[in-house]
């Protein structure tokens, strides 16, 4: 099955179109449930988007790997490609110098647009930030853009060690 | 025999040929050692657990009645993802080839190694359509380098060297358009042959066009030529074919080097080489020496040629994206994508020129072998780069061909080159000589290259 990266590749693709805020979840899950259907059994539209997002859990080590920067005066900011609004904005105001969420500006990554954009906001040159992302095609569009890009492989045991080897 | 990196070909053929050793325990070490590894190296981009255990039954069954279909039945292999592997889709590093469809055909290298039942365990990693020398793409991130995972394996066979140099797969298969076996080899501490053009048949046509060839990645030589002698067979489909070579390859590993005639280069004239991967390499020349060649320093054998690589693999290179829609492009690897737009500008005129260099080139070379039988030189400059860098010096460089000055020329002569190691740094890290030979003399390359290792055993990565 293709991955849910490589479902976002693709010019017309409803998922662009969910990321940069020109449709919404119940747009889009219709779509997405029979792209799911095409690999196995077709999953109820309904609240498709909630459904997956619910397992997701807080990354404790790399919520300590934040705070460790923070604690040494750095200036964190937060580049998300929005698949709906569903964060939990706890502690953001305290975590983050400059929030940018693709749904938000109508930019996503990895247009060189939203790097500039998140940039200009936390007042910094592309040379003195370090950029971690977990989708490597974004890595590669930051590095070319100048930024010191960093690769969190879900799939790597060590990716948070590496991150905090780059990063402090 | 349970530590995969210690598995060669002949041990292992022996032991099934005796039932020492089942074909089963052997791909079932190899999927131990993905399990274990492949998650922090990142070498596979997809491997069948299933599929692999089924071949390496049906192949002990063969052993055991005694109709092995020959010296690589059972052996686990790994293929690149730039080559065609029937049921299995070629998606090339890039997220540009979403929804490929299953091949129907083999790639003619791995038709032989299916014909001669060798276990498919499943692809491996490589920049997006092979288009530098490190290892990361967009579709599978970076893969990392066993002895450092702070580094690059090289590219772009990246993560066909970082399986055989960690024992997940016994032999792999490369593809070379300017570098690609070799250098990922060398940063490895593995074998790599870059055979003469078109000996080993290309099917679909390659990107790199006629720079491109597949070769053999390996732990030691013989296992080359084991390989070689299965995979270096004619095939209808290749569009450049050469008469097919039936003369052995691995008897022919033992007759040393006593009288061969050796040109060393240290620098071709134009490379700045690290000092303590120019000592090695020397130092493995003084070998040659004492093992009965006649070694002579020589003046650089031709100018660079990496302009009219770079026209060459700029031109080939923009054929991948090609059709591409522009607001799809930002999929690719930025380096890729300038490619493209270089390539893209280029005229007829500007690519024939270029081949007309690359035929004077050529000539040079030819008349170095009217003298020589060999030609040895450092197989790399540096040792492999950090991780998310493309080039060595980040300052001063801006393409992968600027430190990698003893590749493309051999892409551009199509002669066979091949990338053995001698030794390890001070800080761990592998080093390799090139030796180059006549076209078609692939056979004496693995010869030297055998000699060399018989008494300096290749290094051996552990966990």
């Amino acid at each position: 099955m293709s991955s849910l990266t490589e479902l976002v590749v693709g010019g017309d693709n409803p998922l662009q179109a969910l990321e940069i805020g020109q449709l919404s979840r119940p747009d889009v899950a219709p779509w997405l449930a029979g792209v799911f259907a095409s690999h196995g059994p077709e999953p109820d539209p309904d609240n498709l988007f909630e459904r997956m997002f619910a397992p997701l859990r807080t990354n404790i080590e790399m919520r300590d790997l934040l705070c460790d920067v923070k604690s040494q005066g750095l200036r964190t900011g937060l580049i998300s490609n929005s698949w709906g609004d569903s964060y939990d904005r706890t502690l953001w105001d305290e975590a983050f110098d400059a929030v940018v969420i693709s749904g938000e500006v109508g930019l996503r990554k990895p247009s060189m647009e939203i790097f500039e954009l998140a940039l200009s906001l936390i007042d910094l040159p592309a040379e003195e930030v370090v950029y971690v992302d977990d989708e490597y095609p974004n890595v590669l569009a930051a590095a070319s853009y100048g930024l010191r890009a960093v690769h969190c492989d879900p799939n790597d045991p060590l990716r948070v060690q590496r991150v905090r080897e780059a990063v402090i | 025999m349970s530590n995969p990196v210690e598995f060669d070909v002949e041990s292992l053929t022996v032991g099934f040929a005796n039932s020492d050793l089942s074909p089963v325990e052997v791909a079932q070490a190899c999927l131990d050692a993905i399990s274990e590894i492949n998650p922090a190296l990142n070498a596979f981009t997809d491997f069948d657990a299933d599929s692999a255990l089924a071949q390496a039954k049906s192949s002990e069954l063969r052993w055991r009645q005694g109709t092995a279909l020959g010296r690589l039945d059972g052996i686990p292999v790994a293929i690149k993802d730039t080559m065609a592997m029937r049921g299995w889709q070629t998606r090339k590093g890039s997220l540009q080839t979403v929804g490929a469809a299953e091949e129907t055909q083999d790639a003619p290298a791995v038709a032989r190694l299916r014909e001669g039942g060798a276990v498919f365990l499943g692809k491996t990693t490589t920049p997006e359509f092979g288009w530098k020398g490190v290892g990361d793409s967009p579709l599978t991130g970076i893969t990392r380098n066993p002895w450092d995972q702070q580094r690059t394996t090289g590219g772009s066979s990246a993560g066909s060297a970082a399986a055989v140099a960690t024992g997940m797969a016994v032999l792999a298969t490369g593809t070379d358009g300017g570098g690609s076996v070799r250098m990922p080899a060398a940063f490895c501490g593995i074998f790599g042959l870059k055979p003469t053009f078109s000996v080993i048949p290309v099917f679909p046509p390659s990107t790199g066009g006629t720079l491109s060839h597949v070769g053999p990645m390996t732990r030691t030589v013989a296992d080359a030529a084991a390989m070689m002698e299965v995979v270096a067979r004619a095939d209808a489909r290749e569009i450049y074919p050469v008469p097919e070579d039936a003369s052995p390859w691995v008897s022919e590993l033992g007759r040393g080097i006593d009288g061969l005639r050796i040109a060393y280069s240290p620098d071709y004239g134009y490379a700045d080489v690290d000092p303590q991967i120019a000592a090695a390499v020397q130092a493995a020349t003084l070998f040659m020496q004492d093992a009965g060649a006649t070694v002579e320093l020589i003046d650089p054998p031709f100018e660079d040629p990496r302009e009219d690589f770079c026209t060459i693999w700029d031109a080939m290179l923009s054929m991948a994206l090609l059709g591409v829609a522009p607001e799809k492009l930002v999929d690719s690897d930025p380096g890729l994508v300038a490619t493209f737009e270089r390539g893209s500008k280029l005229t007829a005129q500007d690519y024939l020129n270029a081949e007309k260099a690359r035929l004077r080139m050529s000539k040079s070379l030819a008349e170095l072998f009217s003298s020589y039988d060999l030609l040895i030189s450092p197989q790399m400059s540096t040792v492999a780069l950090p991780v998310g860098q493309d080039v060595w010096d980040t300052d001063l460089q801006d393409h992968w061909t600027q430190w990698t000055p003893f590749t493309y020329p051999h892409n551009l002569s199509r002669c066979p080159a091949a990338s053995v190691p001698v030794g390890l740094t001070d800080d761990g890290l592998p080093m390799a000589m090139q030796i180059v030979g006549r076209h078609f003399d692939d056979r004496l390359v693995l010869r030297a290259a055998a000699r060399y290792e018989a008494d300096n055993p290749f290094p051996r990565w552990s966990n």
